[in-house]
This record gives structure tokens, sequence and C-alpha cells, in this order.
């Protein structure tokens, strides 16, 4: 699991962080904006000038509509991509990039290199598909900057050990023979997993390259999973063919309504190969709690907040989109606190008065 | 489907089998206390092409989402009519 893994590259995480903050602060620029026109447009007399400046807050909003959508779509495909660094370092660091280092099996170490590679270049594609969005956006040039420095780190990803890792003496777990032989018994079918896991994401590189749609790469990547706990019958019913479009046009909507609910807060995609690695190696967890002991950094605390933070997000977006800004702005202000309790100072004060 | 994009879903059952089917939409319950899925596994029935949809509540247990079906009367009714107030909405 992700958010039990510490990563002692503190800079890497620190982006990931600040690159969501600033979007963050995108959007209370937009909305200032929009406030500053709103209250030019009670206090002008002029019907001529009002007009103009009616006209001007209608495409304001328009604007500021799209960059919502763009930077939700950016905090997801930024999320994908922490999310695949993450995978990677676990691997290569605590599980199976150990073991690996410690067979003689030449086969496995290359089939492993291989497959660590095309991790690699995906993480590659998706950083550069990232900064290709982001220039073409229309986010003032200042907060370009900053986000493209802070991609640039998460590019090169929390991997700062490399080094270490390949020094098979620097390893803290004594393996005895007998476990050395068991794991690698264990190895080729779990590696197997591994690789199933990892065709997935070059099937994704191939997608990229052809029709860079990062939509789709998050799609076939977070293939929601439910389970059933129960063996009862579930209800079904007919519709007709006109009734089914309705619905799943609406789906989009319903999803946002349901993820404002907190519904999907700390699901996590990806469990089945977590699942399958776990049963790699003995004893995991208290190695991972020994590790969680020792650098003391579980970070749990601030890890909450930013889950809060994001479904506040997603409520303050409804809320506003829907035309109630009085809520969107309480939102927006515990946002704000949030932010600072996190130790974040960079998000501004916002005032929105009535869309209208 | 064809307008919409078509959005898969996974379903574990209670035996472990995994079934990939096709999302419809989600519904909230009027009280904000239920959240459901409706899905699809494409069976037609009938001259007429009517489509079968399944709804299952869904909850959000530590991360993993889970699955629990609707068995009180008076829940099923207040579904259906989350239901048709969407599919039946003017345009």
């Amino acid at each position: 699991m992700n958010s039990e893994y510490m990563y002692k590259d503190e800079k890497y995480n620190n982006a990931v962080k600040d690159i969501k903050a600033a979007l963050l602060d995108i959007i209370v620029i937009e909305n200032n904006k929009l406030a500053a026109l709103e209250e030019q447009i009670t206090t002008e007399v002029n019907e001529e000038k009002k007009q103009k400046l009616k006209e001007q807050q209608k495409k304001e909003s328009e604007v500021l509509d799209k960059t919502l959508e763009n930077i939700n779509t950016l905090i997801k495909n930024i999320e994908v991509l922490d999310s695949i660094n993450k995978e990677f370092t676990d691997i290569t660091e605590n599980r199976l990039g150990k073991v690996i280092e410690q067979t003689e099996d030449e086969d496995i170490k290359i089939a492993f290199e291989k497959a660590m590679a095309n991790i690699e270049e995906s993480q590659q594609q998706l950083s550069t598909d990232i900064k290709e969005d982001i220039e073409k956006s229309d986010f003032i040039q200042e907060e370009k900057e900053k986000i493209e420095e802070d991609i640039n780190t998460i590019s090169e990803g929390p991997l700062i050990n490399k080094e270490e890792i390949k020094n098979p003496d620097d390893v803290e777990e004594k393996i005895t023979e007998e476990e050395k032989s068991k794991e690698q018994v264990e190895l080729v079918p779990e590696l197997e997993s591994v690789n199933r896991q990892l065709d997935l994401i070059k099937e994704q590189e191939d997608s990229i390259k052809d029709n860079k749609d990062l939509n789709s790469l998050e799609k076939t990547v977070e293939l929601l999973t439910f389970k059933k706990i129960t063996k009862k019958v579930t209800k079904a019913i007919l519709v007709r063919q006109d009734q089914l479009q309705k619905l799943a046009a609406s789906r989009k909507k319903q999803k946002a309504l349901v993820e404002a609910k907190g519904a999907f807060a700390g699901y996590k995609y990806m469990e089945d190969v977590q699942t399958t690695i776990d049963n790699v190696l003995e004893n995991e967890q208290e190695v991972e709690q020994q590790l969680m002991n020792q650098t003391g950094l579980t970070n749990e605390y601030s890890m909450d907040k930013e889950r809060q933070i994001e479904d506040l997000m997603v409520k303050a977006n409804i809320y506003y989109s829907e035309g109630e800004t009085d809520k969107a702005q309480e939102l927006y202000e515990q946002i704000s606190r949030l932010n600072s309790e996190i130790g974040k100072e960079n998000v501004k004060e916002k005032v929105i008065t009535n869309k209208n | 489907m064809d307008m919409e994009e078509k959005e898969m879903i996974q379903i574990i059952d209670y035996d472990g089998l995994k079934t990939e089917v096709e999302l419809v939409t989600y519904l909230n319950s009027d009280d904000d206390k239920r959240q459901y899925i409706v899905y699809t596994k494409g069976e037609i029935k009938g001259e007429t092409g009517d489509q079968v949809i399944y709804i299952s509540r869904f909850i959000n247990e530590d991360g993993v989402l889970k699955l629990e079906e609707i068995e009180d009367d008076a829940e099923w009714v207040d579904v259906q009519h989350l239901l048709k107030k969407i599919a039946n909405a003017v345009d």
C-alpha cells in the first residue's frame, strides 16, 4: 500500500504537494478576477459600460470553467504519475528489488531490468505530456514556471538510493540460503504478475504515442473495482434504450456528487498488484513497520489533510458550477486553512461574490 | 450505449470471481447517506430491445469499495424514484 511507504526524497514529496497548491492558486486567481469584475458591475452606473463588463464577466466565467476542467485533468494525471513513481520505488527499493539483487539467475535479472526500463519510459512520456499540457494552457507565466520545475522533480522520481541497492552488503535483512531458494521459486510467478501489470503500462504508453490522450491512460490504469460482500441477488430492472442513454449521460455529474460525499476517499487501485507482491516476501509488514519506525516519517496526518483538501475541492467546484458561490467560498476558505496547516503559505485569501 | 464513452468497472463476486461490466451511472440518495452504482452486462430483452441494468449500494471501507444488495422495499422504491428522475428527464 503506497501510503505506508516512506520516501527518503522529501524534495519529491514537496514537489507533488507544491504542484497541487500551485494549481489551486490558479483557481483562486481566476476567482478573484471574477470577483473584481462583479464589484465593478455593481458600482458602475453607466448602462453601456455595465453591459460590456457583464459580457467580459461571462467570458471570464467560461475561462474559469475551462481552467477548472484542465486543472482537474492535470491533478489526476499527476496523481497517476506519482503513483507509478511510488510503485516503481516500492518494487526496486523495498520488495522485489532486494531479492532480485540477491538472485543468481541472470534471466530473472534481465527480465526485471527490462520491465523497470519500460516503467521508466512510461514515466518520462507521461511527464512530457503533462508539461506540454501546461505549456499550452492559459495559466500565467509565473505559475507555469513554478509547476514545470516541480514536474521536473517528480519526473526524476523519488529514487535516490540506486547506488546503495546495487551493493548487497548494504541490504539490512540477512536472507538465509533456505529463504533465498524459496524466494527464487516464488519469484517467477510473482514476476509474471508484475510483468502483466507492466505490459498494461506498456500498452498505455503505446496509447500515448498514438493519440496522446492522457484521459484514456488514466481510465486504463484505474479500472474501478468493487467487491461483493454477500451472495444475495442484485436488484435489476429493464430500461428502454433512450432511458439508458439519459442515465449514461448523467454519469459524470453523478460521479462528481458521489465523490463529493467522499465515496472514493482513500481508494486504492492496482490493489491486485500489491496483493500479489505482498505474498512474495515473508514478514513484509514487519519490515515495513521497521522502516516506518526508523525513518519516523509516517506523515499520515499530512496525507489525511491532503485527501480532505482534494474532497473539498471537488465539492467547491460543484457548488460553484451550480451558482452556490457562498458555499463555494466557505469551502475555499477551509481549503486555505488546511493548506496553511500543512505548511503551505502561498494560498491566497479569496473573495467571491455572487456569480450573477 | 454508443453516444457516451463507455466506462468499464470490475466486480469481484463473493466467491472471488472477477467480471468486467459497463458502468452506467451513480446514484446519490436524497438524504446523501447512500450511494449506488448502476451497471449493465449488455443483456437485451424482448423485441423492443430493452436493456437490463443492475443496481447495488456501495460503501467505502478503508479504501476498499464494497457492494451491498438492496433488500429493503422502501429503499428499492427510493432507488427506482432516483432512476426515474434521471431516465425520464425532459431534454
